[in-house]
């Protein structure tokens, strides 16, 4: 289970915030439960206290002590009240005192006798036997002869005490369960508003850059997922636009450059031609025209690319024989390795052929072959080799050369980017070789990648679709 | 010689008017497709050269509406665009070259004789070039009476510029005759395999037939000019 998915981090937040709900609840429900509970047993032992003076301790001057005392007793058994009752008279006897046998048992003698009582009543909690939590209330009254009297009640403490408990326990019990469950129900139920975000993810995945038409499935729910594929499909739309906009852009800008380039270039060859010119003016337009003929280069190679890319360019696709083309394009640049004392092979051995356009494949081995010839040094070694997977054809030009740097991998076949700027430079690049590569490469289902250990060696690795040999033997139109 | 020029932009005209002049050729100069076409049906031209884009008329159906009362006057197509279809709908629409903006002038010119002596065409077997000799059916080469060894790459390069003695040929015209078009990032081959070429044909002599023309390309060159 991924921890970071949303589904799972919806649920987590979902359960943590009932739990924290369920303690809150319980904590109200129990101090709620408690407090209500003391309440109304000070309210009831108040009641009574109040109507056994009324009832019996007022009229304990005209009927005497032992009336009071029968009549609290057939009045107040300690069997059915299960009540602590103590009626004394200050100074005097005890009048009557009664505890409960039962449980919660209360030993009424052993309840401790309070010095000074409020006139108007009052509460004392008192522990029996350090076990058994008692609520007294007591409350004096001058009966009319001026004798004092103190009537006091209690009751255990224990029945909310037992009360709460079992209601603690069940909260208990019962918080985990509920959050057992609603964890489990909150993951399956967040998979059917999910499922959509999954086929959005998936559908994205397979959107390209080159089919302008690629969109999202939109989701009909009319809820924020609806509205969130909408809007990701005008994003996309937007950045087709844009990418198309840079496209044609610099599929202008070189076309608008061609004419002025053309007169340049006519005006200036013109010049050169022109008798009894100085040296340095023969130097000087010579050098513009270096500059001008590699300007046009670049244009051509920009047009190239915008064309590769947006899929304009009439390829002409048949079988072609990598292996074939490989030693024949070798043959051909063998001199230019020659001449920088670089060793250059080529490993083939079984034909390997792509449905591809002849021309256009030849100018990827050309240009790796030239970049790898570049960039090794004398004694240097370029090895081109290919090779079938079981889908693949893999062309493969590596060198033992200076190398590419780390940072500089992810852009190598970017538009004009270069390594090396003042390397590069002085070597003639514009930047443009690998972007043509990659170009060509794309337009022919295929990919282009790069490894490189910086000083000691550089691998390209072209990977195009394999398809089965022709049955009739394909020769090269080259003539080499 | 009459040479039909249809190119609206003025200053490329210009250069080319110039030059073709100066290669003693009469030049009729068009700014306007419905105006060139007219000329063109009106004077016989032994060559025409189309620009594409043109105001009033576009050069497409300028070749076109030629083609129709014209067959046989060639036609060289400058074009700015040069993708394969382009260049496939151009070959069909009835040109018999093309030359893609921006052009080396020398590459106009050397495309333009070849256009006007399409009839009788020197394919003498032997082409000689000073005390350079090369035999296109033994493919041997001397200088003077000296025979030399070639690879065949160099051998196309020098048969190449014995065909165009005296003209400039650029890396660009070189490679896409000798190589192709994929190796057309590639100037420096054209560089390498010429020294080489050097090494064989001019070391050995005090005259140097090759050339180099800063910024523009090589030339094969006899004794005796300049």
């Amino acid at each position: 289970m991924n921890t970071s998915s949303l589904r799972v981090r919806v649920t987590g937040w979902y359960v943590g915030l009932l739990a924290t709900a369920l303690v809150a609840f319980g904590a109200a429900v129990y101090f709620g439960l408690q407090s209500y509970l003391e309440t109304s047993l000070q309210r009831s032992l108040r009641g009574q206290a109040e109507s056994i003076i009324r009832n019996f301790v007022s009229q304990v001057d005209s009927k005497g002590t032992p009336w009071l005392v029968a009549e609290v007793v057939e009045s107040y058994a300690p069997e059915s009240s299960g009540r602590f009752i103590r009626i004394s008279q200050e100074g005097g006897p005890l009048l009557y005192e009664s505890g409960d046998s039962r449980d919660p048992y209360i030993d009424a003698s052993r309840v401790s006798h309070p010095r000074d009582v409020s006139p108007a009543g009052s509460f004392r909690d008192e522990m029996l036997d350090g076990i058994h939590p008692l609520v007294i209330y007591a409350v004096p009254y001058r009966s009319p002869s001026g004798k004092n009297y103190l009537v006091e009640v209690g009751a255990s403490h224990s029945v909310i005490t037992r009360v709460l408990h079992s209601l603690s326990v069940a909260l208990f019990l019962l918080a985990p369960v509920i959050l057992v469950a609603a964890a489990l129900g909150g993951y399956v139920l967040m998979d059917r508003p999910l499922r959509p975000v999954v086929e959005l993810t998936e559908q994205a995945e397979r959107i390209g850059t080159s089919e302008p038409g690629g969109r999202l499935p939109v989701i009909a729910t009319g809820d924020e997922l609806e509205r969130l594929s909408h809007s990701l499909n005008r994003m996309i739309s937007r950045l087709q636009e844009a990418l198309a906009h840079n496209r044609r852009f610099s599929a202008d800008v070189s076309h608008e450059l061609r004419t002025p380039l053309t007169i340049l270039r006519g005006e200036l060859e013109h010049v050169i031609q022109l008798p009894d010119l100085s040296l340095a003016v023969m130097d000087a337009v010579g050098s513009s025209l270096e500059e001008i003929e590699r300007m046009s280069k670049i244009v051509e190679s920009l047009l190239a690319i915008s064309r590769l890319d947006s899929g304009a360019d009439g390829m002409v696709r048949a079988p072609v024989d990598l292996c074939a083309l490989s030693s024949s394009t070798v043959d051909q640049m063998k001199l230019l390795a020659d001449e920088k004392q670089v060793s250059l092979h080529c490993l083939t051995s079984e034909p390997v052929f792509v449905l591809g356009d002849e021309s256009r494949l030849t100018q990827v081995l050309v240009n790796l072959l030239d970049n790898a010839l570049k960039y090794t040094g004398t004694g240097g070694e370029v090895t081109v080799s290919a090779t079938s997977s079981i889908k693949h054809a893999n062309l493969e030009v590596s060198d033992n050369g200076i190398g590419i740097p780390d940072a500089s991998l992810p852009y190598v076949f970017d538009r004009f980017y270069r390594a090396d700027r003042a390397r590069s430079r002085a070597s003639g690049g514009a930047g443009l070789g690998l972007s043509i590569v990659k170009a060509i490469c794309t337009a022919h289902d295929g990919s282009v990648s790069v490894q490189s250990v910086e000083g000691s060696s550089t691998t390209v690795r072209v990977q195009l679709p394999l398809i089965a040999p022709p049955e009739v033997p394909v020769l090269s139109q080259r003539s080499s | 010689m009459r040479i039909l020029l249809v190119e609206d932009e003025r200053k490329v005209s210009g250069f080319v008017e110039r030059g073709l002049t100066a290669e003693r050729y009469a030049v009729d100069v068009s700014g306007d497709g419905r105006d060139g076409l007219e000329m063109a049906q009106t004077y016989p031209y032994d060559l025409i050269i189309l620009d594409l884009m043109l105001p009033g008329l576009d050069g497409a159906e300028v070749l076109q509406r030629i083609r129709k009362t014209n067959t046989c006057v060639p036609v060289l197509v400058l074009t700015a665009r040069d993708s394969v279809e382009d260049k496939v709908k151009l070959f069909e629409g009835g040109a018999d070259d093309y030359l893609t903006k921006p052009f080396a002038f020398a590459e106009l010119l050397v495309r333009t004789k070849a256009l006007l002596r399409r009839g009788p065409v020197n394919r003498s077997s032997t082409l000689t070039v000073g005390d350079l000799s090369l035999d296109r059916l033994t493919q041997q080469v001397k200088r003077a009476g000296r025979r030399i060894e070639l690879t065949a790459k160099e051998y196309s390069l020098l048969e190449y510029l014995m065909q165009n003695p005296e003209r400039v040929l650029s890396r660009n015209m070189i490679i896409e005759h000798v190589w192709d078009q994929s190796f057309d990032g590639l100037t420096n081959i054209v560089d390498v395999y010429v020294r080489h070429l050097r090494n064989k044909v001019d070391d050995p002599h005090e005259h140097k037939m090759i050339r180099t023309v800063r910024g523009a390309g090589y030339m094969i060159r006899g004794r005796g000019e300049q």
